[in-house]
């Protein structure tokens, strides 16, 4: 038993992998059947009264699940980090294991499959939402996909990153899922700003469809903001928890 | 009361104080623990121990003071031990072991030791509060430690994990230095060899446990075959090792002694001059709780 195998078997054992893969696989399935059958949906439900909608594209299966994926499974993303990261949350075991062990001893293999475990599910639920699409919807550029897929990769990571600094200032795994999911609900209401917009790491939330769209050459100013700020959050994180008293 | 330090000392602080905003819960704390000892501290809740022994883990920071501790590897069990609940007995200690470098059939040893060996392929969600107790303690001697800091570690537990707790710390008598704290004082009479004695965040008796029940002064209990003659009383007021003579009863008295040795050796000779039946002499020992209520009243 080592650090490393800790984290992999807290995954598996706790079942939040599967609550991650769930989550995302969901919304990946659900994406594509939406958008194909969005306009009979609309039609039953409004009683008679024609709704006009153009015609599905294979894009819209992929905007449909990341819609879904970006709330409720960056939600699931961010808490599962939270239970693994927040070292402190429980003074008993913050003993146990900050007696032992250094805290970046700690926190890397905690860090990195918190970012694995979020990053599994969501391409788990994104080759789900891709394989609907492709039966549904028709055919979408696979590398333009794959690079989508990158970009939320790094997303996650940046929201893996916001968990840690979180949790330096709060102990407890709710405030820390907490304070973390309000930073990138912040960052995402000030990416609505175009100018400050493409500079902000929430640009890359929910890329992925937009990349299909357009190509992945728009998004490299909040790809350099978002790999510098988790760099950045490394050593202010470890600063602030390796001088904080247990 | 605080004895000189020993020779060799494992811990040594000098003038630690902690304090939390206005709230001072260390206050000038030197605390000196023998290489070997099995330390108790005692003090009443509150009292500054849980702060003193995160100070020696390195877990907090004093305020002021100086904190020296010779050890290579440091055990240390917090008073709740907690572990993830999806975890077993056996993986807990193997990740203890790895963390220390222990070896890996250390293990197995250890939990052997603790009782745990039956227990140790289930999880620690379905251990109870002694069996948490124990698998602490397992995971803090699996590195063969130097020094084990141990807070309150049968706290909370009901009497046969006490006992388990409690021998299992009598059993590392000889292997590392141990600091243990606690508020039940017959646990620390028990197990301890060398007390400190922590109110208020000062420490108010340190030394060992013998020189501590013995006190500077002791008492006799005499019961004599006949009603204690006025002469016999007065004889032995008079002598200079004699603080006070108490009666307890016709037959029976007290005898308050400044000087031990002398005691022993001219007690007997003082009751054999006056010629009465003497019964029993019993030397009264303090217990911990006596002393400790005098010294924190």
């Amino acid at each position: 038993m080592n650090l490393d195998r800790l984290e992999r078997i807290r995954l598996v054992r706790t079942r939040r992998i599967w609550v991650l893969v769930g989550v995302y696989v969901f919304f990946g399935v659900l994406g594509p059947v939406t958008a194909r059958f969005l306009p009979e949906l609309l039609a039953g439900l409004g009683q008679g009264v024609p709704v006009e909608l153009p015609p599905p594209t294979p894009i819209d299966g992929i905007a449909q699940f990341n819609g879904n994926a970006q709330q409720l499974g960056l939600l699931a993303a961010v808490f599962v980090a939270a239970a693994a990261v927040a070292l402190d949350a429980n003074r008993g075991m913050a003993v146990f294991l900050r007696t032992r062990a250094t805290v970046p001893e700690l926190l890397g293999p905690r860090l990195l499959w918190a970012w694995i475990g979020a990053v599994v599910g969501y391409t788990a639920g994104a080759w789900a939402a891709w394989g609907g699409t492709v039966l549904l919807l028709g055919s979408i550029p696979l590398d333009r996909f794959l690079a989508g897929l990158a970009l939320e990769a790094l997303y996650l990571g940046f929201a893996v990153a916001m968990v840690l600094l979180a949790s330096t200032y709060v102990r407890s795994t709710a405030a820390v899922g907490g304070i973390a999911v309000g930073v990138l609900i912040v960052l995402g209401i000030g990416s609505l700003y175009r100018p400050v917009g493409v500079w902000l790491p929430s640009a890359l939330a929910g890329a992925i469809d937009a990349v299909v769209r357009d190509g992945i050459s728009g998004y490299w100013r909040s790809v350099v903001v978002t790999v510098g700020t988790i760099v950045a959050t490394w050593p202010i994180a470890l600063r602030r928890l390796s001088t904080r008293e247990i | 009361m605080i004895s000189e330090p020993p020779a060799s000392t494992v811990v040594a602080t000098d003038g630690l104080v902690k304090r939390y905003g206005s709230v001072t819960a260390l206050d000038g704390v030197s605390l000196a623990v023998p290489a070997g000892s099995v330390y108790g501290l005692v003090g009443p809740n509150g009292a500054g121990k849980t702060t003193l022994l995160g100070i020696l883990a390195g877990l907090r920071r004093p305020t002021s003071g100086s904190v020296r501790v010779d050890a290579e590897e440091i055990g240390v069990l917090p008073d709740t031990p907690t572990f993830d609940k999806w975890l077993t007995g056996r993986e807990v200690v193997e990740l203890a072991a790895s963390l220390t470098g222990a070896p890996a059939d250390r293990s197995a040893v250890v939990l052997r030791d603790a009782g745990l060996t039956a227990a140790a392929d289930r999880r620690v969600g379905g251990y109870s509060r002694g069996m948490l107790q124990r698998l602490g303690l397992a995971g803090s001697v699996v590195g063969r430690p130097d020094l084990l800091l141990l807070d309150e570690p049968a706290a909370a537990l009901d009497p046969a994990g006490r006992r388990e707790v409690l021998d299992l710390i009598t059993r590392l008598r000889g292997q590392a230095t141990v600091v243990f704290s606690s508020h039940i004082l017959d646990d620390v009479q028990e197990v301890s060899d060398h007390v400190g004695i922590l109110a208020e965040g000062r420490l108010r008796y340190q030394g060992s446990l013998a020189d501590l029940l013995v006190g500077e002064r002791t008492r006799y209990r005499v019961e004599l075959g006949t009603r204690a003659p006025e002469r016999l009383v007065a004889a032995l007021g008079r002598q200079r090792w004699v603080a006070e003579v108490r009666p307890v009863d016709d037959a029976t008295f007290e005898v308050e002694v400044t000087d031990v040795d002398a005691a022993e050796r001219s007690l007997v000779e003082v009751l054999a001059r006056a010629e009465v039946p003497v019964r029993s002499i019993v030397p009264h020992r303090r217990s911990l709780e006596e002393v400790f209520l005098e010294l924190t009243a």
